[in-house]
């Protein structure tokens, strides 16, 4: 009988069912108790807290849908004369047929282009050939090709697919590990990093291998090498914010970043935030502020103040960030002094920032908590 | 007479991006506020309902008329859901209240209920949510999306069992689960 009650408070009942089991609730002082019982759970559910989205989500999303472009199907399907539903659905069909012609002349075409540059085997092989055996002092080849290779623009010939498939089951983690650790003979990564890094950052993405080891691998050259060293560039940046955008790979990334002292990392990012393109840093710290800091962890911790366009910031991690002087107010740390020292310059610059005109706006990056800050 | 929602849909399909933000200003609100009832998180909530427009913005092509917008919109959230919480599971993300929050040994819960501005005046209402949070939270998940799906956000029996791909029979003997259980943890309040 509590599942007719429940089904009638939630209008699950049709107007005959709903009106014979009333009259048998006015009958019935039980039914009347319980009734009243499950009105008044479901009262209790709706003083709950209830809350508001942000403003700012709302913008991040409006302009999300502005970039959207609308494809060339739908616009098509909306000429006029078109409008009606049945000529959309016929009007759809015969041009799903059409598109679909068009993908196979553009797929003949391309595998034309492609057929064309696997007939000069130099034009693959050589770069492999360089990579495999060449001096380690001329690596700048070899990067190429790895990158290439990562990112699948080489011409499918049978030996590159080969080469391929090796790069799935075995070699990429190797071939990285080489490109990386041959640049770096002095146990510094150089100036020559960027290609490694964007293979790294791609690595990372799994736009290359699934394998769980490459990947693990990655994590590792980028937690325990780059991190440290606190490297700066677009590429960096890029693998940094894959990394934890991946949600599967941020825990790793946590327990490596644990490893180090996260405290001491979150720092060395801060001060490797370059000053004109902070949207990425900005990502990555705004993550780590919602990921990082299990149970009973300094607060103060993981609070950071950016200084820089807003519009990016928001547009980057909108929904991380809160604008908020809950830091400088030393409300969340457990070391107010602290949390002030270390927050304070950084505050005053987004502050100075923001008042000669050099910033949109000022954004402190703070730990999620339950509670509203 | 304004459009319904799947009309919205289509007309955002078609490159009426003010379709979309219409969209947005009806159920947001309602969809921050599923997710808040899942996790308790103001903050994944607001990220998770972010996510389910942007999600939607991809996947407008999958849209067809003939289909409850809602349930697509919902269809997408719990997918969302289902992945966050799963990928999340592994760690800890909240903080504690305990935690010394001042060397006086106050606690962060201390100082944040002494920013209340009339921490008196809105103690009933405040006992009242954390009872509901700490019973909804008490509900095996698989109960609970179903229970706020159904009385907070007001689906349909049938619209959660296409949701999340179970039998009506199932949604409704989840639904007289979760009852059950709640009525056990709230019965001094309702007494």
């Amino acid at each position: 009988m509590r599942q007719e009650l429940i089904d009638l408070l939630l209008g699950e009942l049709d107007p005959a069912e709903a009106e014979a089991l009333k009259a048998r609730i006015r009958g019935e002082p039980e039914l009347q108790r319980e009734l009243f019982e499950l009105e008044s759970l479901f009262g209790l559910m709706r003083r709950g807290e209830a809350v508001e989205p942000l403003g700012a989500t709302r913008a991040a999303v409006v302009a999300a849908a502005a970039r959207v472009r609308t494809p060339l199907l739908v616009q098509l399907r909306a000429l006029p004369g078109l409008v009606a539903y049945r000529f959309r659905r016929s009007a759809r069909f015969r041009i799903a047929v059409i598109s679909l012609a068009a993908h196979v002349v553009l797929i003949a075409i391309l595998a034309h282009i492609l057929l064309r540059r696997d007939a000069d085997p130099r034009a693959d092989v050589s770069p492999y050939v360089t990579f495999k055996d060449g001096p380690a002092e001329d690596i700048k080849p070899a990067h190429e090709f790895q990158a290439r290779l990562l990112q699948r623009r080489l011409p499918q010939s049978t030996r590159l697919r080969q080469y391929g498939v090796e790069g799935q089951e075995q070699a990429i983690e190797k071939g990285i590990g080489t490109l990386l650790t041959r640049q770096r003979p002095d146990g510094s990564f150089g100036d020559a990093g960027e290609t490694g890094y964007a293979a790294l950052a791609l690595l990372a993405q799994g736009d290359c291998s699934a394998q769980a080891t490459a990947r693990g691998y990655a994590i590792r050259i980028a937690c325990g090498d780059i991190l440290a060293e606190a490297k700066r560039g677009q590429a960096h940046g890029a693998m940094l914010a894959a990394l934890v955008e991946d949600f599967s790979l941020s825990y790793a990334f946590m327990n490596e970043f644990e490893r180090m002292g996260y405290q001491t990392a979150i720092r060395q990012l801060v001060l490797a935030v370059p000053d004109d393109d902070i949207s990425r840093e900005a990502l990555l710290l705004a993550r780590l502020a919602g990921f990082a800091i299990p149970a009973g962890r300094d607060l103060g911790d993981a609070a950071l103040v950016v200084s820089g366009d807003r519009t990016k910031l928001l547009d980057a991690a909108p929904t991380r960030l809160r604008v908020t002087a809950a830091l400088a107010r030393g409300r969340l740390s457990p070391d107010p002094d602290l949390a002030k020292a270390w927050a304070a310059p950084l505050f005053e610059k987004a502050m100075a920032d923001l008042e000669a005109g050099k910033a949109s706006g000022v954004v402190l990056l703070t730990l999620q908590s339950p509670y509203r800050l | 007479m304004p459009r319904s929602d799947g009309e919205l849909m289509v007309a955002f399909q078609e490159g009426d991006q003010d379709a979309f933000a219409t969209l947005y200003d009806r159920h947001g609100r309602a969809l921050v506020n599923f997710f808040y009832k899942m996790c308790y998180d103001r903050a994944l909530a607001e990220d998770l309902m972010q996510d389910t427009f942007l999600k939607l913005l991809r996947a407008r092509g999958k849209y067809r008329p003939e289909a409850s917008f809602k349930t697509f919109l919902y269809t997408v959230a719990k997918n969302l859901w289902i992945d966050r919480h799963r990928s999340q599971k592994a760690a800890p993300k909240t903080v504690s209240a305990e935690v010394r929050a001042q060397e006086d040994g106050a606690t962060l819960g201390d100082l944040l209920e002494a920013n209340a501005e009339s921490p008196v005046a809105r103690l009933a209402d405040r006992e009242a949510a954390d009872l509901v949070r700490t019973a909804l939270l008490g509900l095996p998940e698989a109960q609970r999306i179903v229970f706020v799906m159904a009385e907070a956000q007001g689906l349909r029996y049938r619209e959660i069992s296409d949701i999340l791909g179970i039998p009506v029979g199932t949604v409704k003997s989840r639904m007289n689960a979760a009852v059950t259980q709640l009525r056990g943890m709230l019965g001094r309040v309702l007494k």
